[in-house]
């Protein structure tokens, strides 16, 4: 391995630990610690493991066909066939952005004392500033280096010394023993927190826009696999954080102004604070994605011009596409939608629609005329359906509890 | 046809249960639904409590401190609500309401000491806190062994 990719490698798997964290995690891993202490790790387990061949997945389709997904899918079975993955990405990428919008607003209350609302705009403003002014690499290197401040998560769980009989117990599914719709719902947000269909879209457009041959093939496991991998162990800082410190006195996570109190045990004098930057740079790192992931949608659907580095006079249609995605986003928040309730919808979602959006790839990733000797084999196959057939079971059976019946 | 059934048993299967469920939590007895809404309250005052607890040790900022206690009172205040509205006898939900109210009124103190900059109060509230959880706890015990 030449010089050039070993440092790809290593930025890669130090962006994918550092961009792992984000709105969802920090929800879903809060509320799954304090409510059920270690009992949820293994979502989490399951979560990582899909993500990680998802990702490789994408990655290595990039490498090989230099074309990003949506694009491809479009070629592949025809326009009307991707009209409504399409369109559940769409919704889901907006609300996702949402959430992430408001954890920066929220972020920023906790530094500040102002309103929640009060940031909307700013936040908008400052998203929309980040893309139109920095090139890919800048936005994907920046703000996931900047994201390894979540680490104190696992910094303070190592220091709480958690019992580790109970946390490799927590590795294997078992049943709740109180509130059984709410611990399936945060088992499915979870999920859908780890594998956001937007990390493997974004992801394979990145690739492109890395300009990565089927050299990187190689690169590209090891990014997926170790960072995804390393990422994790940061959601499971916070679960057993939350486990250690919010579980002991009852406090559930139904706002994020309980969340907060989850450093300030540990680290007292600065505790707060950290929580709030880390809170606040993993939620820009995810909003800046996540409106390049809608506007690269949206541009390989309708076959519109794109990329990051392109000065936005040749690529109008993607600015325009990320102004009004930021914009609208930002109108929830604005309007006082709950963070945290719009959070925790979003990831459910998430882990409901993954057969949507992950299914067309997965035929795309066995097309041997396309990929060649680099096509998917027996164990990324069942490995991926088996994990998508538990999060469609578990969706199924935990959002319709907790709308009718919780 | 055989083998289309068999690809969607999981599914109707998790449906089933879901619906059952669903069906299960939504033929809940009164005093169980109170029971649920009293769950989030005493979440709440052990929040305050922390809260207060950890502005006293320098870790948190009296702005946080605020905007805690204006979303604790608010929940409370559902709480309550909930209560007045549930139609299970009056000594099980008047002791609850008091709860409510004398918690929101804790968290008023907590605020104001807070304001003041008054450690000692703080103290005295958060120790306040911690009696009425005691308490809380108490009134769930006594409705969790009430339950069918």
């Amino acid at each position: 391995m030449n010089m050039k990719k070993a440092a790809t490698l290593a930025l890669g798997i130090l962006t994918s630990v550092g961009g792992f964290f984000d709105v969802g995690a920090i929800a879903t891993s809060a509320q799954a610690g304090a409510l059920f202490r270690y009992q949820l790790l293994w979502a989490l387990a399951l979560g990582t493991i899909l993500v990680v061949f998802l990702v490789e997945m994408s990655g290595r389709f990039a490498a090989v066909t230099r074309q990003a997904l949506p694009d491809a899918i479009r070629q592949q079975f025809g326009f009307t066939s991707w009209l409504v993955p399409f369109a559940v990405l769409t919704l889901i990428h907006f609300l996702t952005l949402g959430a992430e919008i408001g954890g920066i607003c929220f972020a920023l209350h906790l530094l500040t004392g102002l309103r929640v609302s009060f940031w909307a705009l700013p936040v908008a403003a400052l998203v929309w500033l980040f893309l139109w002014r920095s090139t890919f690499s800048a936005i994907e290197n920046s703000t996931a280096l900047l994201g390894l401040i979540t680490l104190a998560f696992v910094v303070a769980a190592w220091r709480y010394h958690p019992p580790m009989g109970q946390v490799l117990a927590g590795l294997l599914p078992s049943l709740p023993h109180h509130e059984p719709a709410r611990y399936w719902y945060i088992a499915v947000g979870l999920l859908g927190a780890v594998i956001s269909p937007y990390l493997f879209y974004f992801y394979s457009s990145g690739a492109v826009e890395d300009e990565w041959d089927e050299s990187y093939v190689g690169v590209n496991r090891g990014v997926a696999a170790i960072g995804m991998g390393f990422g994790s162990v940061i959601s499971v800082g916070a679960i057993v954080v939350a486990a250690v410190v919010l579980a002991p006195r009852g406090i559930q996570v139904d706002d994020y102004h309980q969340a907060a109190l989850m450093l300030t045990q540990v680290f007292p004098f600065w505790g707060f604070a950290l929580f709030a930057v880390s809170m606040g740079i993993a939620c820009l790192g995810a909003a800046v994605e996540l409106s390049l992931a809608m506007a690269y949608t949206q541009a390989q659907t309708f076959g519109w011009n794109w990329g990051e580095d392109l000065d936005p006079r040749e690529d109008a249609r993607f600015c325009l596409t990320y102004t009004v995605a930021i914009l609208a986003a930002a109108l929830l928040i604005l309007f006082g939608v709950d963070p945290l309730k719009l959070t925790l919808l979003s990831m459910a979602i998430n882990a409901a629609v993954l057969p949507f959006v992950a299914l067309p790839f997965l035929l795309l990733m066995n097309d041997r005329k396309l990929l060649g000797k680099h096509a998917n084999g027996w164990i990324s196959n069942s490995v991926t359906i088996l994990t998508l057939v538990v999060a469609i079971v578990l969706a199924a059976v935990s959002i319709p509890l907790m709308f009718l019946g919780g | 046809m055989r083998s289309s059934i068999s690809q969607g048993a999981p599914l109707f299967g998790a449906l089933a249960l879901a619906a059952s469920l669903c069906f299960a939590c939504a033929s809940k007895s009164p005093g169980e639904k109170l029971l649920d809404a009293a769950q989030p309250a005493a979440s709440w005052i052990a929040t305050l409590r922390m809260t207060g607890e950890r502005w006293n040790a320098n870790s948190v900022p009296a702005s946080f401190v605020r905007a805690t206690v204006d979303k604790a009172r608010d929940e409370l205040a559902g709480v309550a609500e909930e209560a007045k509205k549930s139609p299970v006898p009056a000594e099980v939900k008047l002791p609850l309401q008091r709860l409510m109210t004398e918690a929101r009124a804790a968290g008023a103190g907590l605020e104001r000491a807070v304001k003041a900059g008054d450690r000692p109060a703080v103290a005295r509230q958060v120790d306040r806190l911690a009696a009425l959880a005691g308490e809380l706890a108490a009134w769930q015990a006594g409705q969790e062994g009430r339950a069918p």
